[in-house]
């Protein structure tokens, strides 16, 4: 079953399990964070989850209340993609899939010859969020 | 691809909501189908020659 063919009931039940999971999964973070990392990190990865967490939640409420005339990122951020929306979600995850690999291969070039480990794996998820971000605007404008 | 789709709405008198609310898409998609930038699944385009009475041939035109 693809994304598209699931009912409206289903597409809530997927986003409520992914809300849940996502929760657990921030707080699992925070313990570990909070024994092991130094300084804030742990209340910076609290805010920052969180932050992702609520953004989720607008963008539910948001679908739920202007239904069709939300737009794209908010009808995916609140799981009720039509076919379109799912079509552009998956492209630019498969972009940004490509370009994972490929930065990942480049960044253990990089600490290969002497760049410092911390500092590339901090820059990474950067890099794949900018290509995300800059990957789905192009596709939804394309699509 | 090219197609009537914008044609048969107009003629209809439906507006770009309308036409997403019968066909269970959002306007965006809608918009994306008319102007070419967006082709539809099998299932969108037997709904869309259902919705105006019509035939996918009648609508969708192959540029090939």
């Amino acid at each position: 079953m693809t994304r598209r063919d699931r009912t409206p009931a289903q597409q809530r039940t997927a986003w409520l399990l992914g809300l849940l999971s996502g929760t657990v999964g921030l707080v699992a973070l925070y313990a570990v964070l909070a024994v092991r990392a130094p300084g804030d990190t742990a209340a910076g990865a609290l805010t920052g989850g969180l932050t992702v967490l609520l953004l989720a939640c607008v963008a539910r409420w948001r679908t739920v209340r202007r239904g069709r005339t939300a737009s794209t990122v908010t009808r995916i951020g609140g799981g009720a993609l039509d076919e379109r929306d799912d079509h552009v979600l998956t492209r630019t995850l498969a972009v940004v899939g490509y370009v994972a690999i490929l930065a990942s291969g480049i960044a253990s070039a990089a600490v290969m010859v002497g760049a410092d480990a911390a500092t590339v794996v901090r820059a990474l998820p950067f890099a794949l969020l900018g290509t995300l971000g800059i990957t789905f605007v192009v596709v939804d404008r394309r699509s | 691809m090219k197609n009537e789709i914008r044609r048969l709405r107009e003629d209809a008198g439906l507006s770009q909501a309308a036409l997403a609310e019968a066909l269970n898409v959002s306007r965006q998609t809608v918009n994306s189908l008319e102007t070419g930038r967006y082709d539809p699944s099998l299932p969108l385009a037997f709904a869309v020659a259902r919705y105006f009475r019509t035939t996918i041939e009648e609508i969708f035109h192959d540029e090939a």
